[in-house]
């Protein structure tokens, strides 16, 4: 195994992609210092893209080592057939490895963010008006929560109407003014799309 | 996601650099240089709660003129003509909606600024839409634009890829080619069914009597100009709205502003996606005043913004 393609391992790994096999790779190799720093190296630099001040330093690999001892226990102590109910132990304590793994890298990504928010950031908001045509298209897992409502109990007829009217219209003429720096892109008619028909 | 973030990883090391800078800077001018006239594609968006997809034709034809067309290709249909870069036809599922044509032309700014608000970053070569790309981070200064990171196509400089992102690093909007090609395209691609369209209407229809009011930003981020030399005023049902657009050369936002006549209309905030709405009700000894901001900046600069929007009587 090349340090080149556990680095490009450990990378899949920070970005939720690494398959069952790459996640045995790296806890092999877990004790290997240069894996070990890359590793740190990755955090820096997508804190740095945060332009987060501060750089927590978080080293998982003392719980990943006593997960991994508590299997050699388990393996050692009872050399005999592994029984259905060992296997199953031995897929709970790899749950708990990958747990210590992915749960730490969760915290650390997520370190601001309330649990419940997920890939897609922004919590979406529902104007009043909307509210009442908005059709909630489904929520994939992955994308958080389904948008909350946070309509007002009362929204006065108004409000209602006002809203129906304007915002769309608004919406429109702000993507149709929209220029990326020149650059031609279909981008604005997409955001403007994003409302039409909702 | 794994090599584009080899790339990130890459972009992060050299960004000291002020060469490697310099160098996407160049890239970005000379791709922007080499606009292809002539693609078509399908595309997808996405951003909370929203994931759709999409098919555009470009077509320029002997005499310079530049057509566009935009089809959803999913949930409602919703359709989108343009020609030189004037709305000329929209199908859309309610033929009430308002729509107006684009006829006012932008001043022509000068972005060589925009590495005054973000650090330009060399990602590295990517592939998009079978397609070699190259992939450039435009990392904001300051708080009050987001990050950028733009996968243009080598041979064309259309950008195919864009995502849009908070200032967590959280993805906000994504925008993706699937397939992209430069042959191929016609004018048959172009017709739209004309017996179903919306035309947008003429701005300067109808001129809007001169406004006895007029509003100022009290506060505007370092970087925003004016889009239009004078904000535009315009009509929705009869009622005059006030409107101006800032761009940093990325990020914009528009301001609009009308005198109102409903009694009860209640400020709120949303979010969607990347676009954070707000608006406010400015009561003045001249009547009360509904301030919307609008644009794909975070929410607390367009919180700021329609704080610091006053009222005035013209002269």
């Amino acid at each position: 195994m090349s340090q080149t393609s556990l680095e490009q391992s450990l990378s899949a790994l920070m970005d939720g992609e690494a398959d069952d096999l790459e996640l045995q790779r790296i806890l092999r190799e877990s004790d290997n210092p240069e894996l070990r720093a890359q590793w740190q190296r990755l955090h820096a630099a997508r804190w740095s893209m945060r332009q987060e001040a501060v750089i927590p330093h978080i080293d998982l690999s003392g719980r990943i080592s006593e997960a991994l001892q508590d299997v050699e226990m388990t393996s050692s102590e009872k050399p005999t057939q592994p029984s259905l109910w060992s296997r199953v132990g031995k897929v709970a304590v790899a749950a708990s490895v990958t747990f210590a793994v992915l749960g730490g890298a969760r915290f650390y990504n997520n370190v601001n963010i309330t649990e419940g928010q997920a890939v897609m950031a922004s919590t979406q908001q529902v104007a009043p008006a909307l509210a009442h045509s908005a059709i909630n298209p489904v929520v994939l897992a992955s994308y958080g929560g389904p948008a909350q409502d946070t309509a007002t109990s009362q929204v006065s007829d108004d409000s209602s109407s006002w809203y129906r009217e304007r915002l769309p219209a608004y919406f429109r003429q702000h993507n149709q003014q929209t220029t990326v720096s020149g650059m031609e892109t279909s981008l604005p008619y997409a955001r403007a799309a994003s409302i039409e028909g909702r | 996601m794994r090599y584009s973030f080899a790339w990130l990883m890459a972009g992060w090391l050299f960004s000291a650099s002020s060469a490697i800078a310099k160098d996407a800077q160049e890239v970005l001018d000379q791709l922007r240089d080499a606009q292809q006239e002539n693609y078509q594609g399908s595309f997808i968006y996405e951003r909370k709660d929203v994931f759709s997809t999409h098919q555009m034709w470009r077509y320029v034809d002997e005499s310079g003129r530049k057509q566009e067309r935009f089809l959803q290709l999913n949930g409602p249909r919703f359709e989108v003509f343009k020609v030189d870069g004037q709305v000329t036809c929209v199908v859309h599922p309610n033929e009430d909606e308002l729509f107006l044509n684009q006829d006012w032309p932008g001043q022509n700014l000068n972005w060589q600024d925009l590495s005054q608000w973000y650090s330009l970053q060399w990602i590295g070569r990517t592939r998009v839409a079978d397609r070699n790309t190259i992939a450039v981070l435009f990392a904001p200064l300051d708080a009050h634009r987001y990050p950028l990171e733009v996968h243009m196509d080598e041979q064309t400089g259309v950008p195919l890829k864009s995502l849009l992102l908070n200032e967590h690093g959280q993805l906000l909007e994504r925008f993706q080619f699937v397939n992209y090609s430069t042959e191929h395209v016609g004018a048959q691609d172009l017709l739209v069914e004309h017996r179903s369209c919306i035309e947008p209407k003429q701005l300067s229809v109808g001129e809007p009597e001169r406004l006895t009011w007029q509003w100022q930003l009290g506060w505007l981020p370092e970087g925003f100009q004016a889009i239009h030399q004078a904000s535009k005023n315009w009509e929705i049902n009869r009622k005059q709205i006030s409107n101006q657009s800032y761009s940093d050369g990325l990020a914009q936002f528009s301001v609009f502003v009308e005198f109102l006549t409903e009694q009860d209309v209640a400020a709120t905030r949303l979010q969607l996606g990347p676009t954070a709405v707000v608006t406010r009700r400015l009561d003045t000894e001249l009547g009360a005043y509904m301030i919307t901001v609008l644009g794909e900046v975070p929410a607390g600069t367009a919180e700021r913004l329609a704080l610091s929007i006053a009222i005035q009587e013209q002269e």
